[in-house]
């Protein structure tokens, strides 16, 4: 169908992508929510009705505003320590966004640059960085970071560093694979022909090709960095009190779910939300990426 | 003589993001009993999607829109799909241009082969089996007995052709449509094939349909050619007539742009443009912006007109 | 005379006993693997000269070595053994920089016109890369030459910012032509450039690469596995067979009467557009694998003509006509 591949008017495959995504109405929702939970993150101080670090031995477990002892001023409750769990919230959604999205991008970067280098260079290269991905796609990835948590100490760079060390694993693996194809593409040998560069084919020849697997890979992945990052601070090896993180604010509410089940469960909540999210949101991008699905 | 295969007004769009495409757009075409029709045109002509509407294999966001097919007195259009698939392979066979990805690479040619004999013919496995390696034999494929336990991908692209072809003729059908048999060959295979499906014609009584991009293929093997440009039939007729006395300019430009081996003097003169968008098509002549003798009569619907013999071509200066 | 001694014409590019042995074995097996029985070769023995201004079509079916050919010589693949001299240098005596700086002297044209030009990236990009890696300038000045050599191709500044996929096929085959171009080489290696076209798009493109030849003088080697295009465009014709070339002559006299019995039954399986076809001989059989090539003439098991000595010896190339070559044992004892 050439006629109808030229009728296309779309200025470039990304733009059509792009507005594939834009009409699957669950993903464009789903992104919605993951931008309302950055936005939360962004100007949480704004948002947050109270402050977050402020406990009130008198509202020790208080209720939620509709139910019977809760007031609006705090309106999703208080915890153990008297503190807004509204507030908290919003400000555990600062760790979550920042240990997601760094983590990520971190994790992206090193992981396409290893995978080019890989894929393009292979040799030694290749059989260096192949067997470093498998080594440590060997470990399980909750006891590798407890045990690099342990090992390092808590605060958040630690949280980012020891989550990378395994996260740019899956991004490598995808775009040394992405990169055998591309390298045998007659464009590559074009630009072979006239003389270009190692790195100017992989930078702009080939780095454009993977960047779509490359960005759904990413998004999908920063479901579970969050998931992480909420164990890892569940567990106390995390982020540290009294900063509020949903996972220690999970584990924090864990002895009084009976009596006071509104201070774990909310920030639970609060993750499912997210995690689902993001979730459907790269779906989405993988539908609207991923040619083999395409109609 | 009434016609085999008659096609009457047959159209077929696919709708897609970017509009209706009718990539057969009102096509008449006749497949006389044990003749061979050759059907020529570039990528994009309809020329594939006629004969898939035929066996009913467009799929969807393809949808035939309307007409005939008449087949043995049966209208295929109004089959059902089960009514289709037993007139598929049994009755009317199509081979695919891409061997490698029609045939099942996890299956053996054996079974492949043996499958549809069985689909259509209420055999015991062995009979069904030995007629499999007849098949094979048939088709000039050396030591059978091993070859059929091979898997697709083990043959050659001449020898997998083959193998299609032997799953094509399984059932003896009385119609082959091979589409693009040896485009993917080279000239030396390509000859082997094209020799071995005359030759089955012949041995079988069968009709064939040739579906090709290359008039040279055709013009050496088929009684009567069918020219498509842009989902229509524009010239049609015997083969020698149309190679000696074209009258579409799409034929002339065609055969005058086509390198020839006899006659390497003679400069090579392409079409000028390119084929047009099926997309939001105008009603007039579909050639018209690449012809060097367009008028203004051309700019309205042409009829396929007829000039004696059979010979037939989509343009205003027949009439003339 | 003096002009006598030095040669009138010093050949372009000169190709002597070029190889290309593909190691198949993976991993731990080039270490213990036999490297004979697993090395494919492509390439196997090609020696030929190209005249400046000369077109020199190369023929053959999938799997003969044709384009292996044309990359070894433009070294986009490494050469097993062989020399290869563009303009009297040596190519295996050039260093990295040495190597960049003549790639803008010899280019190539692909076949595939959807796989040669990256999705992702502009016409401009495309065709302006060439410039930006040899002579770097502002963008402005590269945009400048993009257009005027986009021009040359049949295409304009209208087309700069569009991307591939808004082409057609022929489109999309003068990028390619002009992203070769734009550096003004002198010798392009033309990979089976029309194949992947139409009939009516296949003419436009031949009748391009003629004008731009005559304009600017190229030298082209033209790969094409199509006899017909093959004898339209060359001056001269080289037949491959199983990595090595059978017979090598001018155009017109190889393909009126071939010499090589595999290129006579190339040139019979042609189908012909004129009148019903001449009894012919059809090959039999596929073509052996590269990977263990027949001893002696690698013909031999295909050949009508086969003898004795083709199972053993493998033929030495003759000349003869002036010009006109052939590796075949029916020739060894009558032009000796």
């Amino acid at each position: 169908m050439e006629g109808a591949a030229r009728a296309a008017r779309a200025d470039s495959i990304l733009a059509a992508n792009l507005q594939d995504f834009a009409r699957n109405r669950v993903a464009l929702g789903a992104t919605v929510v993951v931008a309302l939970f950055a936005l939360m993150a962004a100007f949480a101080p704004w948002i947050a009705p109270q402050d977050p670090y402020a406990s009130d031995l008198f509202r020790r477990l208080q209720p939620p505003a509709w139910m019977e002892g809760g007031e609006w001023a705090y309106p999703l409750g208080c915890d153990a320590l008297g503190r807004d769990i509204l507030s908290r919230v919003i400000y555990g959604s600062r760790v979550s966004m920042f240990i997601g999205v760094a983590v990520m991008l971190i994790a992206a970067t090193v992981g396409a640059l290893a995978g080019l280098a890989a894929g393009y260079l292979r040799g030694a290269t290749d059989v260096v960085v192949s067997r470093i991905v498998d080594i440590l796609l060997s470990f399980p990835y909750l006891i590798l970071a407890i045990g690099l948590m342990a090992t390092m100490g808590p605060g958040l760079g630690n949280i980012v560093l020891a989550l990378v060390i395994k996260e740019w694993v899956l991004p490598c693996r995808i775009v040394r694979a992405e990169t055998l194809a591309a390298r045998e593409m007659e464009y590559v040998e074009a630009a072979r022909a006239l003389g270009a560069s190692s790195r100017h084919i992989m930078l702009r020849e080939i780095l454009p090709n993977v960047l779509s697997p490359l960005i759904v890979v990413s998004t999908f992945r920063m479901a579970t960095i969050i998931i992480m990052e909420a164990s890892l601070s569940f567990l106390g090896l995390g982020v540290q009190p009294p900063v509020p993180s949903w996972g220690s604010m999970v584990a924090d509410g864990r002895q009084f779910l009976i009596g006071a089940w509104w201070v774990s469960t909310l920030p639970g909540v609060m993750i499912l939300v997210l995690v689902l999210a993001i979730n459907l949101a790269s779906q989405g991008l993988r539908d609207a990426f991923d040619p083999r699905l395409r109609r | 003589m009434t016609p085999f295969l008659a096609i009457r007004d047959l159209r077929t769009t696919f709708h897609t993001r970017q509009g209706v495409v009718r990539a057969v757009d009102g096509v008449d075409l006749d497949v006389m009993p044990g003749e061979c029709l050759g059907v020529v045109g570039e990528s994009g002509s309809g020329k594939s999607v006629t004969f898939l509407s035929v066996l009913g294999l467009v799929k969807p966001p393809g949808r035939i829109e309307s007409g005939q097919i008449r087949f043995d007195g049966r209208d295929l259009a109004r089959l059902t799909p089960t009514e289709l698939r037993a007139v598929r392979g049994r009755d009317i066979a199509m081979t695919m241009q891409d061997a490698l990805t029609a045939l099942n690479p996890a299956l053996r040619v054996e079974e492949q082969i043996v499958e549809t004999i069985l689909a259509h013919d209420r055999l015991p496995r062995l009979a069904a089996r030995s007629k499999a390696l007849d098949m094979l034999r048939l088709l000039g494929i050396p030591d059978p007995e091993r070859r059929i336990r091979d898997y697709p991908h083990q043959f050659s692209g001449g020898m997998r052709q083959r193998v299609m072809i032997a799953i094509a003729l399984a059932c003896r059908p009385r119609l082959l449509i091979a589409d693009e048999p040896t485009t993917a060959l080279d000239v030396t295979i390509q000859a082997q094939v094209l020799d071995l499906i005359a030759a089955m014609r012949r041995d079988l009584g069968m009709s064939v349909v040739l579906i090709s991009h290359n008039l040279g293929v055709v013009a050496e093997h088929c009684d009567r050619v069918a020219l498509m440009y842009a989902g229509q039939v524009v010239e049609t007729g015997p083969t020698r007539a149309i190679i000696d006395r074209p009258r579409h300019p799409y034929t002339q430009g065609l055969l005058r742009s086509m390198p020839v081996l006899s006659d390497l003097d003679r400069p090579l003169v392409p079409i000028p443009g390119q084929v047009p968008s099926l997309v939001d098509l105008a009603p007039e002549c579909r050639f018209l912006p690449r012809c060097g003798q367009a008028a203004p009569e051309c700019r309205r619907e042409i009829p396929l007109l007829s000039m004696g013999e059979a010979h037939a071509a989509r343009c205003i200066r027949v009439a003339a | 005379m003096t002009a006598a001694l030095a040669p009138a014409e010093a050949p372009l590019l000169s190709v002597r006993d070029l190889r290309k042995h593909f190691d198949l074995r993976r991993g731990l097996r080039r270490l213990t693997g036999d490297a004979q029985r697993h090395a494919l070769r492509a390439v196997d023995g090609v020696s030929f000269d190209l005249r400046r201004g000369e077109t020199l079509g190369v023929i053959g079916e999938s799997g003969c070595g044709k384009s292996t050919l044309g990359r070894t010589i433009l070294r986009l693949i490494e050469p097993t053994g062989g020399e290869v001299r563009f303009d009297g240098v040596d190519l295996g005596t050039l260093d990295k920089a040495g190597l960049k700086a003549l790639r803008r002297r010899m280019q190539i044209v692909f076949q595939d016109p959807y796989a040669s030009l990256n999705p992702r990236r502009t016409v401009e990009q495309i065709v302006g890369l060439g410039l930006s890696i040899h002579e770097p300038r502002p963008a402005a000045a590269i945009r400048a030459a993009v257009v005027d050599t986009l021009g040359r191709v049949g295409l304009s500044s209208a087309h700069l910012q569009r991307y591939p996929n808004q082409f057609s096929g022929g489109q999309r085959q003068r990028i390619g032509i002009a992203r070769a171009l734009i550096l003004n080489p002198e010798f392009v290696v033309c990979d089976e450039p029309v194949s992947a076209l139409d009939v009516s798009i296949q003419a436009q493109i031949l009748a391009l690469l003629e004008q731009l030849k005559r304009e600017l003088g190229l030298t082209y080697l033209f790969i094409s596995h199509d006899l017909a295009v093959v004898a339209h465009v060359s001056d001269r014709v080289a037949v491959m067979y199983l990595g090595q070339i059978v017979e090598l002559g001018p155009s017109r006299s190889l393909l009126r009467e071939p010499a090589h019995p595999y290129a006579q039954a190339l040139l019979a399986a042609v189908p012909r557009i004129d009148g019903a076809p001449a009894a012919r001989q059809r090959l039999a059989g596929d073509v052996p694998s590269p990977l263990a090539p027949p001893a002696g003439c690698r013909f031999h098991p295909r050949c009508p003509h086969a003898m004795a000595v083709c199972r053993q010896a493998p033929p030495t190339p003759r000349t003869i006509a002036p010009g006109h070559v052939v590796a075949c044992h029916l020739y060894e004892g009558g032009a000796a």
